[in-house]
């Protein structure tokens, strides 16, 4: 199949103050489905559109195994998009608009029939050929579009937040037919998404881009839990955000003095805490004493929010540990060493 | 049945329409039949008719007629088109084009036709410029391109006018369509052209068959640009009917009448084809 | 895009816009030529005579502005008060028939003048219509009526009454949601059908000189005179004063029609 490689990728659009894209590289392996996770307007689509050929870029470079493809036109890039919104041509009904893109080569028209009754029947549509795309419903339509886009054989695919148009039930179906029908072609796929548990979920690997750049690329657990930035940690929405001072593998900060695992130079730092890394109670290390300002019960866990000195941390506990604190109880928690991740100072706090 | 609030929303506007409009067309079908609405006399007959469809000129200025809106009609189509897909792009000077393009619309059709008969008279400016490059040395040898009776003048004058009116139509409906149809095409493999042809035409066909409808409408009645541009004979059906109107000959008149049905059935015709065609815009 | 498309752009979008402007040409140079005879590319001469006769009494012309004026403001008044139920009833509601009204208002748009005009005359004249204003002003309201419903159907198509609901339920009454809600809402929207309703009965030809009979000299019927007495100079300095109104009413509504041209293809056309 196909390995990905963008280099220095910048898209300035005429008049535009930033661009849409800024220096962005980035490498997807063959067959592998990279999640391009970012809020709206942060530059996902451009990147796209610039891979399938539809803009051009202001400099750097788009490789597909190694050879540049800035000088292909869109038709015979083979990267395909798939949109948000469908966009099956109304003109047509459903086995015309699977078949459009083996008719544009010309194939003869029984292996388009054949190939398109195959692939309308892996998409599970076999029945509604001769239907209109008006006669479909939402997820039928994008289930048409996602088979019109497989069946020229892609060297790529670019789906373009493909779920965002479904109904929340629909949403785990269509996710869970892209995965699957991924796997079975080895695609390469790249999925524009801006919901980070989608991401998560669908992707082996999550490139976050935040204004235009390049954040983060990397699995789904190390931006989680091991942000490069504070950008990326706020995306992520932590809000546990402290500044200090490391000193000898101690974060000494308004909370006291933490012993930390992962330090690595000493110097001011600022220390981002997931809030389900703190524990209720005690513990061996790293512990401080805290009053309870609010709990908010969330279902699967629940929220608390804690004074501790001049600081509020926000933590996320199992609800059976926390249905017995009151208002304003005094308690203990603890935070152990292994989950507090220290990054570089600059971009301030983010007590909330 | 509408409600009666709707009823007396509707009634004044369909009251004046539908009596001057259709009460004038009515008086004229019944008039073209010999019967005088106003005195209640006449007989019913078809003598009107007849007279006017022996007539060797009727024949030549209905045919006349729409070759003229014919041939105007699919080059405004034509030009329309190019110009849509024109404007849609982005790029320096658009606006002003644009607002060009809105300025034809707004002139009246006597403007264009004044205009283009200074322009292209024998002695207007196209034949200046072409005695300034030494292709002609006197007026007389310049090509007839009004008066003449290939229609040239009117043509020229419709397709100034239509193609605007067709290129504001049909953007309008590209910009409702946007541009990610197209780009699904290319990126599924279809070229520039195939794109064009196999998703945006066939997408944009209804309303560019509306907008071809109204502008053959619109040229086969109009009075004023025949009237200036336009040879003597053939003339267009309503300079014929207008002539007929105000001949000394009062027998004429039914004829004239006769003329305004004639115009109005073919008319009628290109309602219903407009309807069609407006009806087609649902892909369902 | 490559330079040589962007060549190829460039010149294209100077053609249109030439061949766009080209009838003014020589409309703009015999307004201020003197004495251009073939095979003069430009008038060795200019004067301003043309313009100084034309704004003189002796022209009519600014009698006959001022009464082609007041036809297209009485035209469009009619218009508006025929008009705007009948838009509001075919925007917003469904009802039975609908078609066939909607068929009723499309009839004047595309069949001729020339095909009710004509036996339209015999019943003005009966009714001494004819050669009156009030007649002029009559027969105007066939083409320009179904712009304006059109136009302001348009409009109410678009107006979302969930506003007024919401105006109801902070505690307005009818009269008050009308006033603040409605009104400011649809106003662009009549203020452009007006612009342009009158912009039609401006432009009329056919309809004036038959029912008006040469007695209401309009605009038209003053500039056709002059251009076939063959006097080019003065043709082309009437001609550009009729268009001024037309431009103004442009200038004025440009950024209410990037929204929604297909609202400009009314005058002219009827």
């Amino acid at each position: 199949m196909t390995d990905l490689t963008l280099t220095n990728l910048t898209k300035q659009y005429p008049g535009a103050a930033q661009p849409a894209l800024h220096d962005l590289t980035l490498a997807a392996k063959s067959g592998s489905m990279i999640a391009l996770l970012g809020p709206s307007g942060c530059g996902k689509t451009t990147a796209m559109k610039l891979i399938a050929g539809l803009i051009e870029p202001t400099s750097g470079e788009v490789l597909f195994d190694g050879r540049s493809v800035l000088h292909d036109p869109p038709e015979t890039r083979g990267a395909v998009m798939v949109f948000q919104n469908p966009l099956l041509f109304p003109h047509l009904d459903v086995a015309a608009n699977v078949g459009f893109g083996l008719r544009m080569r010309g194939v003869a028209r029984a292996e388009i029939d054949a190939r398109v009754a195959d692939m309308l029947a892996m998409v599970q549509l076999s029945s509604l050929g001769s239907r209109r795309p008006a006669a479909l419903s939402g997820g039928q339509q994008q289930r048409v579009a996602l088979a019109r886009a497989l069946i020229v054989r892609p060297r790529l695919l670019l789906l373009d937040e493909p779920l965002s148009n479904l109904d929340a039930h629909l949403r785990i179906e269509m996710r869970d037919l892209i995965k699957s029908l991924q796997r079975e072609t080895g695609v390469t796929t790249l999925f524009v998404t801006h919901d980070q548990a989608e991401a998560a979920i669908i992707a082996d690997e999550i490139a976050l881009i935040l204004d235009g750049r390049l954040a983060q690329f990397g699995p789904a657990q190390s931006l989680f839990q091991r942000p490069s930035s504070l950008a990326v940690a706020r995306f992520f929405g932590l809000r546990n955000v402290v500044s200090g001072d490391l000193s000898g593998g101690r974060f000494t900060s308004p909370l006291g003095a933490l012993r930390c695992g992962t330090a690595t130079g000493d110097g001011p730092s600022v220390m981002a805490l997931r809030p389900d890394a703190i524990v209720i109670g005690a513990g061996h290390e790293n512990t401080l004493s805290a009053t309870l300002s609010s709990r908010v019960y969330m279902g699967t866990r629940t929220q608390l929010w804690l004074q501790v000195g001049a600081v509020q941390l926000e933590a996320f506990v199992p609800p059976d540990q926390a249905s017995h604190l009151e208002i304003g109880a005094s308690l203990q928690i603890h935070v152990p060493s292994a989950a507090i991740w220290l990054l570089p100072p600059g971009e301030g706090h983010i007590h909330d | 049945m509408p409600d009666r609030k709707t009823v007396l929303m509707l009634a004044p506007a369909v009251i004046v329409l539908g009596g001057l409009c259709l009460g004038g067309l009515l008086v004229a079908g019944l008039r073209s039949l010999d019967v005088q609405i106003m005195t209640g006399t006449g007989t019913l007959s078809l003598d009107a008719y007849w007279s006017v469809l022996g007539q060797p000129e009727f024949l030549q200025s209905l045919g006349f007629s729409l070759y003229v809106a014919l041939t105007a009609t699919f080059l405004s189509t034509l030009v329309a088109v190019w110009a849509a897909l024109l404007l849609r792009q982005r790029f320096g000077g658009r606006g002003l084009l644009a607002f060009i393009f809105q300025l034809t619309l707004t002139l009246p059709h006597l403007i264009g036709a004044i205009g283009i008969l200074y322009l292209l008279s024998q002695s207007g400016l196209v034949a200046r410029l072409a005695y300034g490059v030494g292709m002609i040395d006197r007026p007389s040898e310049f090509p007839a391109l009004v008066y003449d009776r290939f229609g040239i003048g009117i043509i020229v004058q419709y397709v100034w006018k239509e193609v605007p009116f067709i290129t504001v139509i049909l953007l309008a409906q590209m910009q409702t369509l946007g541009e990610d149809f197209e780009s699904v095409a290319r990126s599924l493999g279809a070229s520039r052209w195939q794109s064009f042809r196999h998703v945006l035409l066939p997408m944009i066909m209804p309303g560019v068959l509306a907008a071809s409808v109204l502008v053959f409408a619109f040229t086969f009645g109009v009075y004023e640009v025949p009237l200036i541009l336009g040879p003597n004979t053939p003339a267009t059906l309503p300079v014929l009917a207008y002539r007929k109107f105000t001949d000394v000959d009062l027998a004429a008149r039914a004829e004239a009448m006769a003329l305004a049905v004639i115009i109005a059935v073919i008319s009628a015709v290109l309602v219903a084809l407009y309807l069609w065609a407006a009806r087609r815009d649902r892909w369902t | 895009m490559t330079r040589a498309g962007r060549r190829f752009r460039r010149v294209a979008v100077g053609a249109l816009a030439l061949w766009s402007l080209l009838p003014l040409i020589p409309l703009g140079i015999w307004s201020v030529a003197h004495g251009w005879r073939f095979p003069d590319i430009l008038p060795a001469n200019l004067t301003g005579s043309s313009w100084v006769f034309a704004l003189s009494d002796a022209s009519g012309v600014l009698g006959s502005f001022a009464v082609t004026a007041a036809i297209a403001g009485a035209t469009t008044v009619a218009a508006l008060i025929i008009g705007l139920p009948a838009a509001r009833a075919l925007g917003m509601h469904e009802f039975r028939g609908k078609l066939l009204v909607q068929t009723l208002i499309l009839i004047p748009v595309i069949v001729p003048g020339i095909a009710f005009a004509l036996g339209l005359h015999g019943v003005f004249l009966t009714l001494g219509l004819t050669n009156s204003v009030l007649g002029v002003v009559l027969v105007h309201l066939v083409p320009a009526l179904p712009y304006m419903i059109l136009i302001l159907a348009g409009v109410f198509a678009a107006h979302d009454t969930d506003f007024e609901d919401q105006a109801r339920s902070l505690g307005a009454s009818r009269a008050q949601t009308f006033w603040h809600v409605t009104l400011p809402a649809i106003m662009p929207g009549v203020v452009v059908a007006c612009l342009f309703t009158f912009l039609i009965s401006w432009s009329q030809f056919l309809l004036t000189l038959m029912i008006g009979g040469g007695r209401v000299v309009t605009m038209p019927m003053l500039l056709f005179g002059f251009a076939t007495s063959g006097r080019n100079d003065l043709t082309g300095a009437i001609a550009l004063i009729y268009i001024l109104p037309g431009l103004v009413i442009l200038l004025a509504t440009s950024r209410f029609l990037s929204g929604r041209p297909a609202a400009l293809a009314a005058p002219g056309h009827a």
